[in-house]
């Protein structure tokens, strides 16, 4: 989703926050990614070497695969491996003022806080999400016409 | 009976057919395609991918390109999931979060082939049996068929 957005929002910087379980679910991002290199759109990853709110399962990076070394071999040219939080703040900040796409992977201790619900639903979240859009943008994308459903209906 | 005649050989390189359908994208107002590549839609794919006016990105999966899809429509694009039928299997997750339970809309076009006991390849009936599985059975969307001559605009 973050890089539909990214496309679609060349002036914004987009950060996609992910995690090391959600992106072995999907591997195939990668050469997308390195394929499309929106410079506006930072990737970083956080690897803890578990699905942790799946019942702290070992994720397959615990055991050895490398995701800062799929990501250079899919052909992301500019990816970058932390392991402490002094080059963390130097490099996102770096990666935050580049134009330049970036994928930054986050060695991390397991241990987060405890998730708790939002509060609202995933459609309002979204369309929360979509009006801070519009009017951070000046577009409008709620009220786009469906063209298909009036034809149907004529 | 060669492969390419059980694939529909002659349809899928019917650039004229392939025409209607970039034109029919084109005048429903889209400007974002992501795409699986299909052997039916390898025309209409390489005229979205020459289209300077559409951007195209190539997916690996049609989850994927769903996801992408949908991240595209929040930012404002009128994009179009380009992907043969079996894609319905693939992307029966992201369908069912984003679009069913999300509400995120966009446009879904994939080929389609006979069903069981036509003499399709046995791959090509699986996507057909996808497509009604995840299309109708779940309710997730508003799926339209139609034959390339016969309603091309409801494209």
């Amino acid at each position: 989703m973050a890089l539909g957005l990214a496309i679609a929002l060349p002036k914004r910087k987009i950060i996609a926050l992910d995690g090391d379980g959600s992106l072995l679910l999907n591997l195939g991002i990668l050469p997308v990614l390195a394929q499309q290199t929106p410079p506006n759109l930072l990737v970083v990853v956080f690897d803890n070497g578990l699905y942790e709110s799946g019942g702290n399962t070992a994720t397959l990076s615990a055991s050895g695969a490398d995701l800062a070394a799929l990501a250079s071999g899919a052909g992301i040219e500019n990816t970058k491996i932390i392991d402490s939080l002094d080059a963390f703040s130097r490099l996102l900040k770096t990666a935050l003022k580049a134009p330049a796409f970036s994928f930054l992977v986050v060695r991390v201790k397991p241990g987060g806080l405890p998730v708790t619900p939002k509060g609202m639903s995933g459609v309002e979240n979204k369309f929360r999400f979509i009006r801070h859009i519009e009017a951070t943008e000046g577009k409008r994308i709620l009220s786009i016409p469906i063209r298909t459903s009036q034809k149907l209906s004529s | 009976m060669t492969l390419e005649d059980l694939r529909g050989g002659r349809v899928r390189h019917n650039v004229k057919n392939a025409e209607i359908l970039h034109h029919a994208l084109k005048d429903a107002g889209i400007n974002f395609v992501a795409m699986v590549p299909d052997s039916y839609f390898r025309e209409v794919n390489r005229l979205l991918q020459e289209d300077r006016d559409i951007k195209s990105v190539t997916a690996t999966r049609e989850d994927e390109g769903m996801a992408i899809c949908a991240g595209a429509y929040m930012g404002g694009k009128n994009p179009c999931m380009v992907m043969e039928a079996s894609g319905y299997g693939s992307g029966a997750g992201v369908l069912a979060r984003i679009c069913q339970i999300h509400h995120t809309p966009f446009l879904i076009l994939s080929s389609h082939v006979a069903g069981l006991g036509g003499t399709q390849h046995e791959l090509f009936t699986l996507g057909d049996r996808d497509a009604n599985l995840y299309a109708t059975g779940i309710g997730l969307c508003q799926p339209s068929g139609f034959r390339l001559g016969d309603r091309p605009s409801q494209a």
